[in-house]
């Protein structure tokens, strides 16, 4: 009886060691570098997406502009520029959609690539 | 370095602090992780996931907990939604697995002879078996030395809920091995 006590005593405390230090579990070499470069990643793309969305911001911005100068100088010649978008509006969004594309590629998608390739 | 002071640094954008933060809590979080899922591959990119929403989340955190209990409460999130995506395992059971337990742990006999690695390694087996809930408290308090209050903070579950799945948990250890290994008293008096 008194074997069989000291046996379960003896189990519990091989459990305990189990349980408190699992050599399975230990972390794997260079985790720390790991995670701080998987972050540094997606942290660099957020702030090229939030820069990127300022620039187009400022763009749309100096678009407005130039739309109210016309607006108080000149109502008539407003008037011309804005019938000619709209006869070649297709025209005009084909510009407007390479532009945007190379910009996004200028200041976003190349910018990314190459920091990924700097950090492998 | 405190918390506050950790955090306030790590939302300055102080590269050298959120390095000293994962460093400070990657065997909390890995540990967890890895028992949860139970897959390397899976645990790393989850941990990343949880850095990750940890960075993003800081600016909102409060100091109403300790960054450690905090960090471990998202841990465990994530690792929930994962296990539920994945259909992987059922998050809330608790039923008596004693069968499925002895039909996937076997000592490893070799030579016909069982010794204390064995069974160390029969433990091991028997904790990755266990219910989710259970090895998820028991990896927290004995692994990452974490209360009970503590534990019942990251998991949601009352702390008599925690200390109780504790106990069961280290009774079904206890059965299965003596299940299993009958002649314990002599591989235990033997070395």
């Amino acid at each position: 009886m008194k074997t069989e006590q000291k046996a379960l005593t003896e189990l519990d405390a091989l459990i305990e060691e189990v349980l408190c230090r699992d050599e399975e579990a230990a972390i794997p070499d260079g985790f720390t570098d790991r995670m701080l470069k998987a972050m540094e990643k997606r942290i660099f793309l957020q702030e090229m997406i939030m820069e990127f969305g300022y620039k187009c911001l400022i763009a749309m911005g100096a678009l407005l502009v130039f739309i109210l100068i016309f607006f108080f100088v000149s109502v008539k010649e407003l008037t011309l520029l804005r019938s000619y978008l709209i006869h070649n509006w297709s025209f005009m969004a084909a510009i407007l959609g390479v532009g945007f594309f190379i910009l996004f590629a200028d200041q976003v998608f190349l910018k990314y690539l190459f920091k990924k390739r700097q950090t492998q | 370095m405190d918390d506050i002071e950790l955090i306030n640094q790590v939302k300055n954008g102080n590269t050298s602090a959120l390095r000293y933060l994962i460093d400070k809590h990657k065997n909390l979080v890995w540990h967890m992780v890895l028992r949860m899922v139970k897959r390397q591959e899976d645990a790393e990119d989850l941990c990343q996931d949880i850095f990750l929403r940890v960075l993003r989340d800081i600016k909102n955190f409060r100091g109403e907990a300790k960054l450690s209990t905090w960090i471990g409460t998202i841990a465990y999130n994530v690792c929930v939604d994962f296990l539920r995506k994945k259909g992987r395992e059922k998050v809330f059971s608790t039923g008596d697995l004693s069968p499925v337990i002895a039909g996937r742990t076997s000592p490893d006999t070799a030579g016909g002879k069982t010794d204390r690695a064995e069974i160390k390694k029969l433990v091991h087996q028997v904790v990755n078996v266990l219910p989710l809930h259970y090895r998820t408290v028991i990896t927290l308090y004995h692994m990452d030395d974490c209360s009970y209050r503590e534990i019942s903070e990251i998991t949601g579950m009352p702390e008599g809920t925690v200390k109780s799945y504790i106990s069961r948990a280290r009774e079904m250890i206890r059965e299965q091995v003596l299940k299993q290994v009958p002649d314990i008293q002599i591989v235990l008096f033997e070395y």
